[in-house]
C-alpha cells in the first residue's frame, strides 16, 4: 500500500478522512496484526484491499495484483467481522457455492467444503440451515469460506469475535497452522493478547494514520524495570520497600507485585522483603506488553496518547 | 460478456427462493384461487369458461407481479443490507456477474412460480375444450416477459437503493408505465409549460409499455395472437432488459460498499 487515502463526503460537506496516506508492506508468510481503536480506519483499509471501495488517493497491490482486482481476489480469502450468510442454505451448500464462485468445479467444491467443515468442527451440523447456527458456529463457517480457495493471503477481521475461550484457542491454532503452510495472514483484531501471541509484525492505526509498524519484539523493546512477586507480610512490606526510590507496589489477593525502576535495586528489595518476613515468588525483568504500547500510542478512550 | 459465476449466482437465488416461505405461499394462494374459480365454473350454470380464463389470467398477472417485486427487490439490496455481499465480492467475481446472476435467478424463480398457475389454466382449457391451449401458452409467455422486464427495472433500482425503496420505486415505475399514455395525454392537455410536456414524452419513451405484454382479452375471446407479434414483443422485452441491466451493472460497479 502506497499513500492510500480515503475520504468520505461530498464537495459541500466537510470531508471525513477515514484513512490518511497509509504506506504499508505486509511480508509474505507472516501473521500481520492490524490494530487500532474503533474508527481508526482498519475496516476501511480492508475494504480498499478487497476493492469494495475505491481509494481517494494512493495505490497498492495485493499479491502483486492491483487492489480489488479479480486476479487478487482469486488468491485471497476474507473473513468479515460478524459474518453473515444465506440463511436458507446448509453449511456444505454454502461452502460449495463459494467454491464455485472461486472457479472450482462442482466435485472439487464439494470435496473442499467437506474437508473444511470437518476442519472447523461443523461437519456434524451439515444438515442444519445456516440460520440455526450459533454465533460461534457462524464465525467458524466464516473461516471455512475464507479458506475454500486455498488462498495465499487470508484477511481476517476480528476472527475471535463471538468465540468462547476454546473457540479462540482453536482459532489461534488455525492461524498458526496457516502460517506453517506458508500463507500470509492479515489479522485485524482488538484482542491484543491474541495478537501478541500469534503475530510476527503489527501495524497500529489511529484516526486514519499509521502510528507504528514493525516486528513486535522491536516495537515493545525492553525496559530497565524489574518486577518482584512477593507473598506474605503485606503491611510490613510496604514500610520496608517504601524506602527504595521510585518503587511501585500493587497488592493482589494472593501476592504483591513490586516494580523497581532499575536493576541495581533488586538486591536491596530482596533484603527488604526478607526483613519484612516475606517470601519471594519470582524476580523478572519487566517487559512492555502490546497493550501498554497500544495505550501509549493511541491513548485513553478519548483518544489522547499518554 | 457474462461469465460462469453469473450462472452460479442464479442457481443460488433459485435454491434460496424455493426454500423461503414467501414464494411457495404466493404460488399456493394463486393456484388455490384459480382452482376454486375452475370448480365454480364447473358446478354453476351460466359461469362460462371465458370467466374462468379471465380470472386465471388476472391472478397470474397479479401474483406474478407481486412475486417479481418482492423477489427481485430483496435480491441485490438484501445482499448489501444483510452484509452477505462482503463474502461474495471477496471471491473472484465481477460485480456485473453478480447483478446479472441475481437477475437470471429471479427470472427463473418467477417462471417456476407462474408455471403451476399456468398449468392449471392450460389443463382446464384443454379438458373443457375452452379454446386454444397454444394461445394460453403464448399469453402466459408474454406475461412472463413483462415480469422479466419489471425484474430488470427492479435490479436497476436495487443497484443504488435499499430493499424497501426498491420495492416502492418498482411498483411506482410499473404503475406509471401502465398509465403513461393517460399521463402524457393529460400533461399535453393541461400543462402549458413545454418542458413538462417534453418530460412527459421522455417518460413515455423511457418507461416500458407493459400493455404490449397483455393479451388477456385475446385469450378470453379466443382470438389469435400472431407469432409476428410475439416475436416483436420478445425483441422489445430483450432490448428493455438489456437496457435496464446495463444501467444496473454500471451503477453497481461504482457503488461503494
Amino acid at each position: 500500500m502506497q499513500g492510500l487515502t480515503k475520504r468520505y463526503g461530498g464537495p459541500r460537506s466537510r470531508d471525513k478522512v477515514a484513512l490518511q496516506d497509509l504506506t504499508l508492506d505486509v511480508p509474505a508468510g507472516e501473521i500481520f496484526g492490524f490494530l487500532g481503536p474503533n474508527g481508526a480506519g482498519k475496516t476501511t483499509t480492508i475494504k480498499l484491499l478487497l476493492g469494495l471501495i475505491a481509494p481517494t488517493a494512493g495505490t497498492g497491490t495485493v499479491l502483486g495484483c492491483p487492489l480489488g482486482s479479480v486476479e487478487a481476489r482469486r488468491r485471497l480469502g476474507f473473513l468479515p467481522e460478524s459474518p453473515y450468510f444465506y440463511e436458507y442454505l446448509r453449511g456444505p451448500e454454502l461452502l460449495a457455492y463459494y467454491g464455485r464462485l472461486c472457479g472450482l468445479g462442482r466435485a472439487e467444491s464439494r470435496r473442499r467444503a467437506e474437508a473444511l467443515l470437518r476442519q472447523v468442527g461443523l461437519w456434524e451440523s451439515r444438515h442444519l440451515h445456516v440460520r440455526k447456527y450459533s454465533r460461534g458456529m457462524l464465525q467458524r463457517l466464516g473461516l471455512a469460506q475464507a479458506l475454500i480457495n486455498d488462498p495465499d493471503l487470508v484477511i481476517l477481521d476480528e476472527p475471535a469475535g463471538g468465540l468462547d475461550p476454546i473457540g479462540r484457542r482453536e482459532m489461534r491454532d488455525a492461524l498458526l497452522q496457516l502460517r506453517d503452510q506458508g500463507k500470509t495472514v492479515f489479522l485485524s483484531s482488538h484482542i491484543l493478547a491474541e495478537v501478541e501471541t500469534v503475530c510476527d509484525r503489527v501495524a497500529i492505526l489511529h484516526r486514519g494514520r499509521l502510528v507504528a509498524t514493525g516486528r513486535i519484539g522491536e516495537l515493545l523493546g525492553g525496559t530497565h524495570e524489574m518486577e518482584l512477586t512477593v507473598r506474605g507480610s503485606d503491611g510490613a512490606l510496604a514500610g520496608h520497600l517504601g524506602r527504595l526510590p521510585g518503587v511501585a507496589i500493587r497488592h493482589g489477593t494472593d501476592a504483591t507485585v513490586v516494580v523497581l525502576p532499575a536493576q541495581h535495586l533488586v538486591y536491596q528489595a530482596i533484603d527488604a522483603v526478607r526483613e519484612a518476613g516475606g517470601e519471594i515468588v519470582s524476580v523478572l525483568p519487566k517487559r512492555e506488553r502490546l497493550e501498554d504500547l497500544f495505550v501509549r500510542l493511541v491513548g485513553t478512550p478519548g483518544g489522547t496518547p499518554s | 460478456m457474462i461469465g460462469a459465476p453469473a450462472l452460479v449466482v442464479a442457481r443460488q437465488v433459485l435454491v434460496e427462493a424455493g426454500r423461503r416461505r414467501t414464494l411457495p405461499v404466493f404460488v399456493f394462494f394463486g393456484c388455490a384461487i384459480i382452482l376454486s374459480t375452475a370448480f365454480l365454473s364447473f358446478f354453476q350454470l351460466g359461469v362460462e369458461i371465458k370467466f374462468f380464463k379471465d380470472v386465471a389470467m388476472t391472478v397470474i398477472f397479479l401474483f406474478g407481479m407481486v412475486t417479481t417485486v418482492v423477489l427481485t427487490s430483496t435480491q441485490l439490496s438484501g445482499e448489501v443490507e444483510s452484509r452477505t455481499i462482503y463474502n461474495v465480492l471477496s471471491k473472484p467475481i465481477r460485480r456485473r456477474d453478480l447483478v446479472v446472476g441475481k437477475y437470471l435467478g429471479s427470472v427463473a424463480a418467477i417462471a417456476l412460480a407462474v408455471a403451476p398457475m399456468a398449468g392449471i389454466l392450460v389443463f382446464f382449457v384443454f379438458t373443457d375444450r375452452g379454446g386454444s391451449v397454444l394461445e394460453v401458452l403464448k399469453a402466459t409467455y408474454l406475461l412472463w416477459l413483462a415480469f422479466s422486464v419489471l425484474a430488470a427495472v427492479a435490479v436497476a433500482i436495487a443497484s443504488f437503493a435499499t430493499s424497501i425503496v426498491c420495492a416502492a420505486l418498482t411498483v411506482l415505475a410499473f404503475v406509471v408505465s401502465y398509465l403513461k399514455g393517460a399521463v402524457t395525454a393529460y400533461l399535453a392537455l393541461t400543462v402549458r409549460a413545454a418542458l413538462a410536456v417534453y418530460a412527459g414524452q421522455a417518460l413515455y419513451y423511457l418507461l416500458p409499455n407493459f400493455e404490449n405484454f397483455n393479451t388477456r382479452t385475446a385469450v378470453v375471446h379466443d382470438e389469435i395472437v400472431p407469432w409476428a407479434y410475439v416475436g416483436r414483443t420478445s425483441l422489445y422485452a430483450l432490448a428493455l432488459v438489456a437496457l435496464f441491466l446495463f444501467i444496473g451493472t454500471q451503477v453497481f460497479e461504482e457503488r461503494e460498499l
